[in-house]
């Protein structure tokens, strides 16, 4: 990695069990994510590779009944979703719910208020949005829709790009933000997916998807392959590609599915 | 000022002082009585009645209060002491009729603007009305479905004592809206108010009217006063009227509204009815589509908090073919507040290609709050499109998960739903300036009863 300045921990987890209804889905997890690292989790659907990224985010529905997590240095294990938020951690929805009736920019306008800790001037905010929107290529419209009521698929994961653009957080966890992408809104989606990472930059990103395609776009500098609620593997991008071409079967640790329907179908 | 003060309690003796106050000819005074009367024969409903059982009578005590005859003043009254003001909201008027009662006085005041007085508009305030459009009083009197006059409109018919008569003309168009407000000091022990607002639209003309209901003064008294306010709007052929109606009464008053849209052919009526005050709040909207290609959209948001009950029923009556409605009415309810939402559709064997339309959503925010959404539908014709929905149900968690992972504390995310709930409802609200005072008031709202 050619990173200027010195790589500083971002996210540690340890030995993460997590249980959602008295059902356990992970199995002891364990993951350091560096500044400017990008890293990607690879794994068939019900592997518990969304479990992890809810677990990441605080949802009230998923347990932690082992193990912790650390974000920049704090045991952020017991924390409120919305503490972890302000503290710099942000996920990017695979489906992200509709909230009728509350503006994409109202909520955007809160959203950095929360995150800052301040109100941004009305006109300052305008002009960070302009740019965002323009390297995304979402029109003004967009701004005075509800948040996700009535979007198309492409619509909303830019909403999600839009979002971490705007908050700049210091891990990004990114749940199949590929899924239902044509090739150029995969593009633009990238691009501002890559945005959030240089070099120099103190983010890093988790990036959780089934298929390489996003990986041609966005180069990770770890792959890690995610089976029964635990990591079984971990390798370079090399890893991905041969993963496209080869399937999973031949990953030592894997349950062997003779007939992998659900890996055809993104649910 | 000339001095208002002398009580007329609500009795016939009440009805004859008020009229004789207000100087009324022998009609007014007539029509007054003939009402009283009704009013003696018809029981009060009872609680047990499904109609009534969330409106808590039980909580008035007509003995002790009293109506008051309102002083018309000719000069400009600008401090009633109204903090939230919508008239500061509302860049230009076509009209204002001002009704105020404190314990002290009440009185109230006529504007019309230039425009609309050129154009042959009519605007008076009720204690002038019998002599000043007689007519009109006269006609709204005879008009009267008598069928759904119960005990307090028969009441409201023989006590009115404030609020205004608009008349607009055939083809007359004003964007201004027509602005009545009635403001029912909070410092009030015995107060009865009987607004009454009578709007009347002559064939394709489209106009504008704001019904606020207020309390201005932050002591409130611990006495449950009383308002029964009886709006009545009739459009002509192909006129089109917005009404939007604005509760923010204060917690002492039990608030009883009664509204009768009658819409004659290809009429429209878009109507908001807000309600956020009062102790009690029960409203009944009437809609007549009575004759072909008349349409309406009937649209309400209440938010209740602490020991608030909420009641609405609306009548969709289709009575002619090609008609159409649209009702939409939103309610969030905070502690242990109470609504019950009664639609009814009734569609005449005659209303044909008819379409209606209802929807009822509630928002449970207190462990203790209670919706009950009943939907009532009679369709007598065989050849059209009628549906229904209503949801009860508490916030989404996962919405409010989603704005937690943006930063924003649980607060703050619910806050945002709530408003969100209401919001798909008031953007559809046509009247410039009227919609910022709306969201302000309901946003400010929604603060203060998540203390």
């Amino acid at each position: 990695m050619a990173a200027k300045t010195p790589a500083k921990e971002i996210l540690r987890v340890e030995n993460l069990h997590v249980e959602v209804d008295g059902k356990s889905i992970l199995k002891g997890v364990n993951l350091t994510i560096n500044s400017g690292e990008v890293h990607a989790l690879m794994g068939r659907n019900g592997s518990g590779k969304s479990t992890l990224s809810y677990a990441l985010m605080g949802h009230p529905k998923y347990t932690i009944t082992q193990g912790k997590i650390i974000f920049l240095g704090q045991d952020i294990t017991e924390m409120s979703p919305d503490e972890r938020a302000r503290l710099g951690l942000s996920l990017a929805f695979q489906y992200p719910v509709a909230i009728p009736g509350v503006s994409v920019s109202n909520f955007l306008r809160a959203a950095v208020k929360a995150k800052r800790g301040k109100d941004v001037p009305v006109k300052e905010f305008r002009a960070e949005l302009k740019k965002v929107m323009g390297e995304l290529g979402v029109p003004n419209e967009f701004l005075s829709r509800y948040i996700n009521d009535g979007f198309s698929g492409g619509e909303k994961k830019r909403l999600e790009i839009m979002q971490l653009e705007m908050l700049k957080p210091s891990l990004a966890v990114l749940d199949e933000t590929d899924s239902g992408l044509d090739i150029d809104a995969l593009k633009t989606v990238s691009e501002g997916v890559n945005r959030l990472v240089t070099p120099e930059s103190e983010s890093g990103i988790l990036l959780i998807t089934h298929y390489q395609r996003i990986l041609n776009y966005v180069k990770p500098h770890f792959v890690h392959i995610f089976e029964d609620g635990k990591i079984i593997k971990t390798g370079g991008s090399e890893l991905s590609k041969k993963l496209e071409e080869e399937g999973y079967d031949w990953v030592p640790g894997m349950s062997s599915r003779n007939l992998d329907l659900s890996q055809a179908t993104s649910t | 000022m000339s001095n208002s003060l002398i009580l007329n309690s609500i009795t016939k003796e009440g009805v004859d002082i008020l009229a004789t106050q207000q100087g009324e000819p022998a009609w007014s005074k007539e029509l007054r009585t003939r009402a009283w009367e009704s009013y003696l024969k018809k029981p009060f409903p009872s609680e047990n009645d499904p109609a009534w059982k969330k409106t808590r009578l039980s909580l008035l005590d007509f003995s002790r209060l009293s109506a008051k005859s309102f002083t018309p003043l000719s000069e400009k009254q600008t401090d009633s002491g109204l903090t939230d003001n919508l008239i500061d909201h509302v860049a230009k008027m076509g009209g204002l009729v001002f009704s105020y009662q404190s314990q002290e006085n009440s009185f109230c005041q006529v504007e019309l603007s230039a425009e609309a007085k050129a154009k042959g508009v009519k605007l008076v305030a009720i204690p002038q009305a019998s002599k000043e459009a007689p007519e009109i009083l006269k006609q709204f009197e005879k008009n009267a479905p008598e069928a759904e006059d119960d005990k307090f409109i028969l009441m409201s018919r023989a006590l009115f004592n404030c609020g205004g008569v608009l008349s607009v003309p055939d083809n007359v168009e004003i964007d201004d809206p027509f602005v009545f407000i009635t403001n029912l000091a909070s410092d009030c022990v015995d107060g009865a108010l009987f607004p009454r607002v009578i709007v009347k639209v002559g064939k394709n003309s489209r106009i504008r009217v704001v019904n606020h209901f207020t309390s201005s003064g932050s002591n409130v008294s611990s006495q449950i006063v009383f308002s029964n306010a009886l709006t009545e709007i009739q459009a002509e052929s192909g006129a089109y009227v917005s009404y939007v109606e604005v509760q923010n009464y204060a917690d002492n008053v039990f608030s009883l509204n009664r509204q009768f849209n009658n819409l004659q052919k290809d009429a429209r009526i878009y109507s908001l009815n807000v309600g956020l005050g009062g102790k009690q709040i029960r409203a009944d909207i009437y809609t007549h589509l009575s004759h072909s290609g008349s349409s309406a959209s009937v649209m309400g948001v209440a938010l209740a908090s602490s020991d608030q009950s909420i009641h609405y029923n609306t009548v969709q009556d289709h009575q002619a073919p090609h008609t159409t409605s649209n009702i939409d009415f939103r309610i969030a309810l905070r502690n242990h507040s109470v609504s019950c939402y009664h639609g009814n559709i009734r569609i005449a064997k005659e209303a044909q290609q008819t379409d209606a339309y209802q929807s009822s959503k509630n928002l449970l925010l207190g462990e203790d709050a209670r919706a009950e959404a009943v939907p009532n539908l009679e369709i007598l014709a065989n050849d059209v499109k009628c549906s229904h929905g209503a949801t009860v149900g508490p916030v989404d968690k996962e919405q409010i998960f989603y704005l937690n992972s943006r930063g924003l504390d649980k607060t703050t995310a619910e806050e945002l739903v709530i408003t969100g709930f209401f919001n798909t409802v008031l953007a559809t609200n046509p009247i410039a300036g009227v919609d910022a005072f709306i969201q302000e008031l309901v946003a400010s709202k929604v603060q203060s009863s998540n203390k």
